[in-house]
């Protein structure tokens, strides 16, 4: 067993280990935490697959983005401590519905590929995965679904600026100097 | 890829780089307290050895002979993760660095975008550190500190973007290599591209925030906050929050160096007098890593000035300064670079 292998299982179990932990924790903070894990130890396999682009953007958009964007959302809205999840099985049935039939679609996506073993680390490689490569892809063959990507990621941004500006009705604004402030000397 | 195949290289590799963040870290402390010093026409510390300059390492021990203080009301698991992940997810940032050409733990293709991205983890054990501790002042802090972080990641790379459109690569490597030449200071990027002086200066003030640094130091100000989202650490575990922080500022000067100055290029090429090192692997390691590392280190005492010398910005400056100055200009900046490549390509 090379080095590879055995970190290929490291990362393994640190992703199921972090999602247990999400499904089965009553506590959000070490939910989050967990998440963190799992999508960490992915950003992990996706490097020593040779993706290296793949596994950075992971990190930036999954723990850097959406993660950050979580664990702020919980604390700003939480007890910092003493407050559980209700326990009980919410919605059981309709969740191994769920997972059973992702389960069967990933399996279906999964074993039809075919996947040659890198000769050095002896881990299934899908592609190069280099940087320069998805670049030029996304500029050429891909520029129609890259563009109507980002004119949504825009829209997005146009949408909460104008949802977190103040109403026309009030007047002050944080954003401006401090010249408008509400405290007049 | 040959030091890859030999495994405890990777470790080896790793002991020294922590020995000398923790040398540097101990120095740093040190040169700070001096330059506040003498910005306040003080001596500094001037009991322990000579001049002082055993005062840190005197500190350090202390620091680790004291007692684990955990808050009975904390979160034991998270208050105890918090700042080794802080530390963890700074130390991993060195791994992708070139200190000199072929000098590198890391050889990534996309480098400085993996230093970028391994840096914003940070931002969660900074958040557990808050949330575990708690404490409202850690709390808030931890709040203060991570809006400010991801607030002024965006004109950090902004910035680093207007110099990548004009490298043509993220290697961190190929970015050193290309500012070789024989005219020296003239092929550094910010002197042949001098619309990065520019780029330079919206990164080292995003940087400034970053590191939670003075003028930016909100998430640690004394006379609100106590100290921030590390109020409740003690001993080695704070330490581990202020070795997090020197060694996020060398990281980030030294990304600074690589991107804008030359990375491990002297500014003038060939000094008469100096021996011919081509050929000497070894000892073009140690001059280049010199280089970089001594540019490296001028820009981190630039910090400290800056911190003895600006006051703090209240939070609502802090938000105009980053989405009404720095983005707009910094995108202008990638417009102007964007514009370059095109002029290339067509003349």
């Amino acid at each position: 067993m090379t080095e590879s292998v055995l970190i290929f299982w490291i990362f393994g179990l640190a992703i199921l280990f972090g999602g247990a932990l999400v499904a089965f924790t009553r506590n959000m903070i070490y939910a989050a935490s967990g998440l963190f894990l799992s999508l960490f130890a992915i950003a992990g396999i996706f490097i020593l697959s040779g993706a290296d682009f793949l596994g950075i953007v992971q990190i930036i958009v999954y723990i850097g983005g959406v993660l950050i964007l979580l664990l702020f959302g919980v604390m700003l809205t939480r007890k910092t401590t003493g407050d559980t999840l209700p326990p009980g099985s919410f919605r059981l049935p309709l969740g191994i519905g769920m997972s059973i039939l992702l389960a069967v679609c990933m399996i279906l996506v999964i074993l039809p590929g075919n996947y040659e073993a890198n000769p050095e680390t002896g881990i299934p490689v899908l592609d190069d995965g280099t940087t320069s490569g998805i670049g030029v892809q996304m500029l050429t063959q891909y520029l129609l679904p890259f563009e109507l990507v980002s004119f949504l990621l825009l829209t997005t941004l146009v949408g909460a600026a104008w949802l977190a500006r103040r109403k026309p009705a009030q007047p002050r604004n944080l954003l401006t100097s401090d010249s408008d402030s509400p405290i007049k000397p | 890829m040959e030091e890859a195949s030999i495994p405890y290289l990777g470790l080896l590799a790793g002991g020294i780089a922590f020995g000398g963040i923790a040398t540097y870290a101990l120095a740093g402390v040190y040169a700070e307290r001096k330059v506040s010093a003498f910005i306040q026409d003080r001596l500094g510390p001037m009991e322990t050895g000579p001049k002082g300059l055993f005062q840190t390492a005197a500190d350090i021990l202390k620091l680790l002979m004291k007692e684990h203080i955990v808050p009975s009301a904390a979160d034991k698991i998270l208050f105890a993760i918090a700042p080794l992940l802080v530390f963890l997810s700074v130390f991993a940032g060195f791994s992708a660095i070139p200190f000199a050409p072929g000098l590198v733990t890391a050889p990534l293709n996309a480098g400085l975008l993996f230093v970028l991205a391994i840096i914003s983890i940070e931002v969660v054990g900074i958040l557990m550190a808050g949330w575990g501790s708690n404490n409202k002042y850690a709390l808030i802090g931890a709040v203060r500190s991570v809006s400010q972080i991801i607030s002024y990641e965006i004109p950090a790379a902004l910035a680093l973007l207007s110099a990548i459109v004009m490298t043509g690569t993220l290697d961190l490597q190929i970015i050193g290599m290309q500012q070789d030449g024989e005219w020296g200071l003239l092929h550094w990027n910010a002197i042949r591209y001098p619309h990065l002086i520019p780029a330079f200066l919206i990164y080292f003030t995003a940087i400034l925030a970053e590191t939670n640094r003075a003028p930016f130091d909100l998430p640690e100000a004394e006379s609100e906050l106590i100290a921030g989202f590390h109020t409740e650490y003690s001993g080695f575990r704070f330490a581990l929050f202020m070795l997090a922080e020197y060694a996020n500022m060398l990281l980030l000067s030294i990304l600074a160096v690589l991107v804008f100055f030359g990375a491990w290029h002297s500014p003038i090429p060939d000094i008469p007098g100096m021996p011919d090192l081509s050929g000497h692997s070894v000892l073009i390691w140690i001059s280049g890593a010199g280089w970089l590392l001594g540019k490296s280190l001028f820009l981190v005492i630039l910090m400290m000035w800056i911190r003895w010398t600006l006051p703090r910005v209240r939070p609502d400056q802090l938000m105009v300064i980053c989405w009404k100055y720095l983005v707009p200009v910094g995108l202008g900046l990638i417009f102007i670079s964007a514009i370059w490549q095109l002029v290339r390509i067509y003349t």
